[in-house]
């Protein structure tokens, strides 16, 4: 080889050199973290967040996610499963149960991170809702970490119930006979359910059966309507008091649509329960209810005296994350109090209650710290006081949610049932041929 | 040096590929290659080799070998009677009955209507409150669930025929139509009855259009779960429950792994049964 040859060789050896060396240099490490609640608050959630953790981590942290306007966040979904599916998902990924068909069966597809050994560690019943953390187990994996969840609550007025000799329920089936003698009233208006559609189902539908403890699917073993003789109380009645309210009048409906949640009309008691589809802390509800009346708010009872709770949003690591150490002590951080009390408050994916206990204490402390000096108008337009929550109300109504159990129903499950029964709603066929028709969707559904 | 001239027949060549080039290469970017990575997948859980445990899962799964049957059972179901219809009709068409052209024209008809305006018509016919039940009511009879019991599998194949009949029968004429009457004039000659004509004249000559037909059919046949998607949904009745809705739900699940090893499952399927079809015309043909 001639000379220059040889020096053309050589440089063309040390530029290639030089550029390896120049990608080894490496960007900055991100952890990405996946937020998909993409609603207007998102912006301000998404700084509070990587301004939490920045502090603490040597990697930067970047929160994703977008405000896709009144059309929602579908095509952020669309991304995430895309992106999960392609194997680039990111590090740590917040997302709520209702992103996905079936986060059970979601967790078949190895997307994600076995979990199983953090929680064993760092998360003992002493300090979290030990009901609701189960829903993140798979067998023997951990493949989701319950962060938030809902139970279904109830707010009436202790005159109603004094005056019909009743007592707050203490199961679903009281519950729903109070609510069935109460709708023959002929002084009363009808009452909870909204005449407003949601995704097809009757108003609050999603919300009852929930609030039942009801499960469709037995996941562990695929056995499908592990309760039928619940699923069918549940459903003779409700179809029952859905026929009770179909005579609500036009008059009931504009007012009803007017007030959008049914608050304000404690004051003439005309409603037994305003079942609410998330936690009870919302300002109107009890705004509304903050005049002289023996106000009651609990959670519904399950059939079985306990408290059915639905996880709203899930943390998963993916599995292809590039960081899983920096990952899973975000994570931890997000489980601490700090963040679970700020759950409540400053970031809130869906109105949710926390995982981890006694953090509902404090913003019970801090809700009734801004009711002091405040006012709300009533349907009249007079003004009131805002009066504090009662503690005692507030230690029954924590005490009950801190004892809720993960009941789990896929939105496509539910959707099947609605589908299914739609028929016996409407008197048109019987419950037993229904039930078949149910069975064998949820069959196909479980097994496949 | 002197430059090798391309021949003219290379230059032909080259030309004919730089014209096939584009077709080529989306064939291999948006089939070939996502085919093979389709078929690595089928080898994987997440990026973990795990062989063949996933065709195990699948395999094994009784709602997996459930649909698996009864896409087989529809495609021996619709297939031979739509040939069956499209022929008779063919020969109908062919033999010129009174109306031809009108019939010719209703049986091509469904062939150009979109998807959705025929399912929603069959929706209208067959639904718990459609046409059907209400004229089975007026007649005393009592209610059929037509699309949420084992009716639904006659359903689907109903509109299977009703939808492709038309294609059939434009092929079959044309097969029809192919055939020289100088083989007809001889078979009158030799005496043959019409059922002879049929065998030893008629059929013997539309055989190549026949076997594809019959590949045609079968692979209609397995996208026959469009029309049962659009029309009963995610989960339909079990007896509609194919193939394909399998894969899909799983899609929907994001479970990769099942939808790689069905959709192979699928291509071997139609494999096997193209292979056998062309081994049946390959062994009629004296091994040719």
């Amino acid at each position: 080889m001639n000379a220059r040859k040889k020096v053309v060789l050589m440089l063309v050896c040390v530029s290639l050199l030089l550029s390896l060396c120049a990608g080894c240099g490496g960007e900055p490490e991100v952890l990405e973290v996946w937020c998909s609640d993409g609603t207007q608050e998102f912006t301000h959630r998404a700084e509070f967040l990587e301004q939490q953790f920045n502090s603490s981590f040597d990697i930067d942290v970047t929160v994703f996610g977008q405000y896709y306007g009144e059309e929602g966040d579908a095509e952020l979904t669309l991304e995430l499963q895309n992106r999960l599916m392609a194997g680039d998902g990111p590090d740590l990924v917040l997302f709520q149960a209702s992103d996905f068909r079936d986060v059970r069966k979601l967790a078949e597809s190895g997307c994600f991170m076995d979990l199983s050994k953090f929680a064993e560690k760092r998360l003992n019943a002493d300090d979290y809702v030990e009901g609701i953390l189960q829903d993140g187990w798979y067998g023997s994996e951990c493949w989701y970490i319950p962060l938030g969840f809902a139970v279904q609550s109830y707010v009436t007025v202790g005159d109603v119930l004094t005056e019909n000799g009743w007592q707050e329920p203490k199961d679903f089936d009281e519950f729903l006979a109070q609510i069935d003698a109460y709708g023959e009233n002929p002084n009363g208006y009808r009452y909870f359910l909204r005449p407003l559609a949601y995704g097809g189902q009757d108003g609050l539908f999603p919300s009852l059966f929930s609030a039942s403890g009801v499960m469709l699917l037995d996941y562990e073993t695929d056995t499908v309507l592990p309760d039928e003789d619940g699923l069918r109380r549940f459903l003779e009645s409700y179809r029952i008091i859905r026929q009770q309210t179909e005579t609500v009048t036009e008059e009931e409906i504009a007012r009803l649509n007017e007030s959008q949640w049914v608050g304000e009309h404690y004051t003439r008691r005309d409603y037994c329960y305003s079942v609410m589809d998330y936690p009870l802390f919302h300002a109107l509800n009890l705004e509304s209810i903050s005049v002289e009346q023996d106000r009651r708010f609990g959670v519904i009872p399950a059939f079985d005296g306990e408290t059915a709770g639905q996880v709203t949003v899930y943390a998963a690591i993916s599995a292809d994350s590039q960081n899983p150490e920096d990952a899973l002590a975000l994570l931890e951080r997000m489980l601490g109090k700090t963040m679970q009390q700020a759950i409540l408050t400053d970031f809130s994916i869906a109105f949710m209650l926390p995982v981890r206990k006694d953090c509902a204490a404090r913003w019970l402390e801090g809700w009734n710290e801004d009711m002091e000096g405040s006012y709300w108008p009533d349907s009249s337009g007079e003004l009131h006081p805002s009066q504090p929550l009662e503690e005692a109300l507030c230690e029954s109504y924590e005490m009950q949610a801190e004892s809720a159990v993960a009941v789990y129903n896929s939105p496509v499950a539910v959707e099947m049932l609605w589908e299914s029964m739609a028929s016996y709603f409407e008197g048109t066929a019987d419950y037993d041929t229904c039930l078949e028709e149910l069975r064998g969707k949820l069959t196909l559904y479980a097994k496949e | 040096m002197k430059k090798k001239k391309l021949t003219l027949r290379q230059k032909e060549s080259l030309t004919g590929f730089l014209f096939a080039l584009p077709a080529i290469v989306g064939t291999v970017l948006f089939f070939l290659l996502p085919f093979v990575l389709n078929f690595a997948k089928s080898f994987l859980k997440g990026r973990r080799f795990v062989f063949l445990d996933n065709y195990i899962d699948v395999l094994g799964n009784e709602v997996f070998a459930m649909s698996a049957w009864n896409t087989l059972r529809f495609l021996l179901a619709a297939v031979p009677l739509i040939l069956l219809l499209s022929f008779g009709a063919a020969l109908l068409l062919h033999r010129g009955m009174r109306a031809s052209a009108f019939f010719r024209t209703v049986f091509v008809f469904p062939m150009v209507l979109p998807v959705c305006s025929v399912i929603l018509f069959f929706d209208i016919l067959f639904a718990d409150a459609g046409a059907m039940n209400g004229l089975f009511t007026a007649l005393g009879l009592p209610v059929v669930q037509w699309l949420d019991s084992g009716w639904a599998f006659w359903v689907l194949v109903l509109l299977y025929i009703w939808k492709n009949i038309g294609y059939d029968i434009v092929l079959f004429l044309a097969a029809l139509n192919s055939i020289t009457k100088v083989f007809y004039e001889a078979a009158d000659i030799e005496g043959a009855s019409g059922w002879d004509k049929m065998r030893y004249v008629t059929l013997p000559m539309i055989r190549p259009h026949l076997v594809f037909l019959v590949v045609i059919s079968v692979v209609n046949g397995f996208k026959a779960f469009r029309e049962a998607y659009i029309l009963c949904g995610d989960y339909p009745h079990e007896s509609i429950y194919m193939l394909q809705h399998y894969i899909n739900n799983n899609f929907q699940n994001l479970n990769y792994q099942k939808l790689a090893v069905g959709t192979i499952v699928i291509f071997l399927m139609i494999l096997a049964m193209v292979l056998l079809i062309f081994l049946g015309k390959w062994r009629k043909e004296g091994g040719k």
